[in-house]
């Protein structure tokens, strides 16, 4: 049969692995500009800090350093606006995009040099004297709660942001059940770590009044807008360039202090500024994920019907609220339940702040931290119940009829995700024929 | 200080720093920049070439290091334009995504193979165990190196 | 060179001992093994003499690091480097090796068990350089084995142990030599399970406690990687399994 259709269901080369496999991608940090100068990042080495002085005579008197910016230079500092909920409160948490006074976490920006390459912008960065008080810290979420260290005075709170996620009545699902569990279940600390590590090569065309930027990746416009805001600049005077970008998996892209450090550095010297990251900064610099824990139950039928589940989360956010710093917070208050029919729900999730690198997205952002506490709880369940795990899955699963299915109600308004709508296929029965299989998990 | 070696069948000499390492010479002082730098120590492979035939992490190797030896990249793997068979066996099985990991696994597969046609699964997973993916989970490589060894192996017979 | 791509040491002057003639032999000989200092793990790795004239110090070897690593790594480099995880310092102690040191004052011979101060530290002088790892003869029926663990293939040991042991005429383990690296500051004999095992037959019950001896006599640091009960546990588990594979198989 002669199909109108090539593609599908064939296995198509794609045509970037051509240059990929030769060598020739193009990858920032094989980007250049005629007269551009190298860029190297000081960073705070201490996790809490008011920052007495930055002293950067030594580091000028450096051959080959051409400048060094600190907040003097930048004057009123701009903040990092959130890309997704925005909510009311969070104003209050947002990250400048270089340390002025205070000092939140390991490696937050605290100076920029300007070098003849990277070696000797290093060179100046190891000579800059930097004065900071250290504060104690917040190491985590407990004593983030504790409230004894405050990371924003005036704020009053390190919680960021409580959600709730709220369907039925689940107090009273609770009374009724047959059987209820009740487990502490916690997820580390993660980062993303795609092979290529950050950077961008701004250029300023004075004449022009053009700022373009390349090493942008996934959300160009709106940083692009950001970032024009941010300099003074309509947003048609700014051109953010993608090009190879050595994976990204939900961290790399968003808006970050070096997107507006690298591109003030090149108008500020008027000469066009690379900064390629390295790995151990990258470590601290790049958004962290994940670090949640929780106490939550599940309220069953001793035929293995879920009835309910409730409980708190709490996500240790780090330092600041990121662009989508949100985002794992929200999705653990509303979606914990994942594929499963639960009709009452109660779930909150508080969004603490630590003293260290701010987290956001990464891979299934609040998907993966709740799906291990909700597949483990059932699991639990299950063996309380003395049924077969896999069998109480497929029982509570949601079906078509159960489409559109409703989601908890979130508060506060305006962060709820929409309902899931569609159908899907039941897996199939490939497990019951895997012998002793040790659990069966839906993400 | 002056260093002369040959890349990719070519002599060259450079000048640099003593403390410039052979990643940032091929990448900024000789515009190879196939050769990625992930972690300048040594953790990552991204950086692998061939020197003197056998694969190294140019990132752990400074510049005046390579005097006088025979330097392979990612870019001398071929010599015109069409893909060897290593490449186009790791276009087949798609075993790239991103690419930034691309040219170490293809330096490093190419150094065992030239020597070791024969490598067996193990031996190949051994070998690249030195080298980080994050995108595609290692197997569509080493199916990729599998299916390369037969063009070695006749490569090899006289 | 991790440590000066992170700054940790900036060194003025560096000198490339690539060009020093006679430090990249292998000899094998009547008074055993001498390695030059600039032998590295790949020619370790392919001089077939090791299989019969050191097969404990191949086994190790092929646990370093990487491929492409083990290109490179060489000899002195490792024993000065002194990495309390590191493979060869554990050859080194286990089998009661020399190493050899040349500096402004002449050479000097060092025992193995003596040059490993701490981590990271040994007795080399800033002025001198190693130049040989001499290890004493290997006889042929010799009972031995090499055991690792580590999360991946090429990290570091989070502890490792090393033994060999003879038999005398009745079939009692003799000359027993136990060594343990990863699990300790600087690699070291496990001395009271040699003398757990020496003049006894190796039989279930012997290892059992033989491996409950290691664990006491270790004495692992606490890091990121692993506590020190874990190590313990490991160093444990790692003997049992070494002194199986030496008795059944000879080698392992």
């Amino acid at each position: 049969m002669i199909g109108t259709n090539r593609y599908i269901g064939s296995p198509v080369e794609r045509i970037e692995d051509l240059r990929f496999l030769r060598g020739r991608g193009q990858f920032v940090g094989d980007l250049k500009r005629e007269t551009m100068l190298h860029a190297a990042i000081l960073r705070s080495p201490v996790a809490h800090g008011l920052v007495a002085t930055i002293d950067s005579t030594a580091a000028l008197a450096k051959t080959g350093v051409r400048a060094v910016i600190t907040a003097k230079d930048i004057g009123a500092v701009p903040r990092i606006p959130l890309r997704l909920l925005p909510l009311p409160g969070t104003e209050r948490f947002l990250q400048p995009v270089i340390a002025a006074d205070r000092v939140r976490y390991v490696g937050e920006p605290v100076a920029i040099v300007l070098a003849d390459s990277p070696a000797l912008a290093e060179d100046g960065a190891g000579v800059i004297a930097l004065d900071i008080e250290q504060l104690p810290p917040v190491p985590d979420r407990h004593a983030s709660g504790r409230r004894e260290i405050l990371l924003f005075e005036e704020a009053g709170t390190n919680a960021a942001m409580i959600f709730t996620g709220v369907k039925g009545d689940a107090n009273a699902a609770f009374r009724e059940a047959d059987c209820v569990r009740r487990e502490r279940f916690a997820v580390q600390r993660y980062t993303a770590l795609p092979m290529e590590p950050r950077g961008l090569l701004a250029d300023w065309d004075a004449a022009q009044g053009r700022m373009t930027v390349l090493g942008a990746a996934k959300v160009p416009f709106f940083n692009r807008d950001t970032l024009a805001a941010m300099l003074g600049l309509s947003p048609a005077q700014v051109d953010l360039i993608e090009n190879d970008v050595g994976g990204g998996f939900g961290a790399r892209g968003e808006f970050y202090p070096e997107d507006f450090l690298i591109p003030f550095a090149a108008r500020h010297v008027g000469r066009p500024v690379r900064w390629l990251e390295d790995r151990r900064e990258h470590l601290t610099a790049m958004n962290h994920a994940r670090e949640a824990d929780c106490e939550v139950e599940i309220a069953c039928r001793s035929d293995g019907t879920i009835l309910g589940l409730r409980g708190e989360v709490f996500v240790d956010l780090g330092a600041y609220v990121r662009t989508n710093g949100l985002i794992a917070p929200r999705t653990l208050a509303q979606c914990l339940t994942g594929p499963y029919r639960v009709q009452n729900v109660q779930m909150t999730s508080t969004a603490l702040l630590t003293n260290k690198t701010p987290s956001g997205t990464y891979r299934a952002p609040g998907r993966y931290e709740g799906s291990f506490f909700c597949e483990r709880l059932i699991e639990l369940a299950a063996l309380d119940l003395g049924i077969d795990s896999a069998e109480m899955r497929r029982k509570n699963l949601i079906g078509a009829a159960d489409m559109p299915y409703r989601l908890p109600r979130l508060e506060p308004p305006g962060a709820s995700m929409k309902c899931c709508t569609g159908s899907w296929r039941r897996p199939s029965n490939r497990s019951a024929s895997v012998r002793r299989p040790t659990g069966v998990s839906n993400v | 200080m002056r260093v002369s070696f040959r890349i990719n069948g070519d002599l060259v000499a450079v000048d640099v720093e003593p403390r410039l390492h052979l990643g940032d010479c091929l990448r900024d002082v000789l515009s190879l920049t196939g050769t990625h730098l992930g972690c300048e120590h040594g953790a990552c492979g991204a950086c692998t070439v061939i020197v003197d035939g056998a694969a190294v992490r140019a990132c752990l190797m400074l510049t005046v290091q390579v005097e006088g030896a025979s330097v392979i990249t990612v870019e001398g793997l071929l010599s015109d334009e069409a893909l060897s068979p290593l490449q186009t066996a790791f276009r087949k099985h798609h075993a790239l995504q991103c690419g930034f990991c691309t040219p170490g696994m293809l330096t490093t597969a190419h150094a065992l193979l030239t020597e070791e046609p024969d490598a067996d699964v193990d031996r190949i997973r051994s070998a690249l165990s030195g080298n980080l993916c994050r995108c595609t989970g290692y197997i569509p490589i080493v199916e990729a190196v599998l299916e390369a060894r037969a063009a070695y192996r006749k490569a090899n017979k006289p | 060179m991790p440590v000066l791509a992170f700054r940790l040491a900036t060194p003025s002057l560096l000198v490339d001992l690539r060009r020093l003639p006679g430090l990249g032999n292998i000899a094998v000989g009547d008074d055993g093994l001498r390695l030059g200092a600039l032998v590295r793990w790949r020619d370790i790795e392919d001089d077939q003499r090791l299989a019969a004239a050191h097969p404990l110090l191949r086994a190790a070897i092929a646990h370093v690091a990487h491929y492409q690593v083990r290109n490179r790594g060489t000899v002195g480099g490792s024993l000065a480097h002194a990495d309390p995880a590191a493979e060869l310092p554990g050859v080194a102690v286990t089998c009661e090796g020399e190493i050899t040191l040349f500096g402004p004052a002449g050479s000097r011979t060092i025992r193995a068990g003596d040059f490993f101060t701490g981590p990271l530290s040994t007795l080399r002088q800033p002025d001198e350089i190693v130049t040989e790892l001499h290890l004493p003869k290997w006889p042929s029926h010799r009972r031995w084995a090499f055991r690792k663990y580590a999360r991946r293939e090429g990290d570091f040991a989070l502890a490792g142990i090393l033994l060999f042991y003879d038999e005398d005429r009745q079939g009692a383990v003799s000359n027993a030599h136990v060594g343990v690296i990863g699990a300790c500051p600087r690699p070291h004999r496990l001395t009271g399970v040699e003398t757990l095992l020496n003049g006894h037959a190796i039989d279930d019950g012997l290892i059992r406690q033989a491996a409950a001896t290691a664990a006491e006599e270790v004495d692992p640091p606490d890091d990121l990687h692993a506590d020190a009960a874990y190590r313990r546990g490991l160093a444990a588990t790692l003997i049992e399994r070494g002194l199986r594979a030496a008795a059944q198989h000879g080698s392992a």
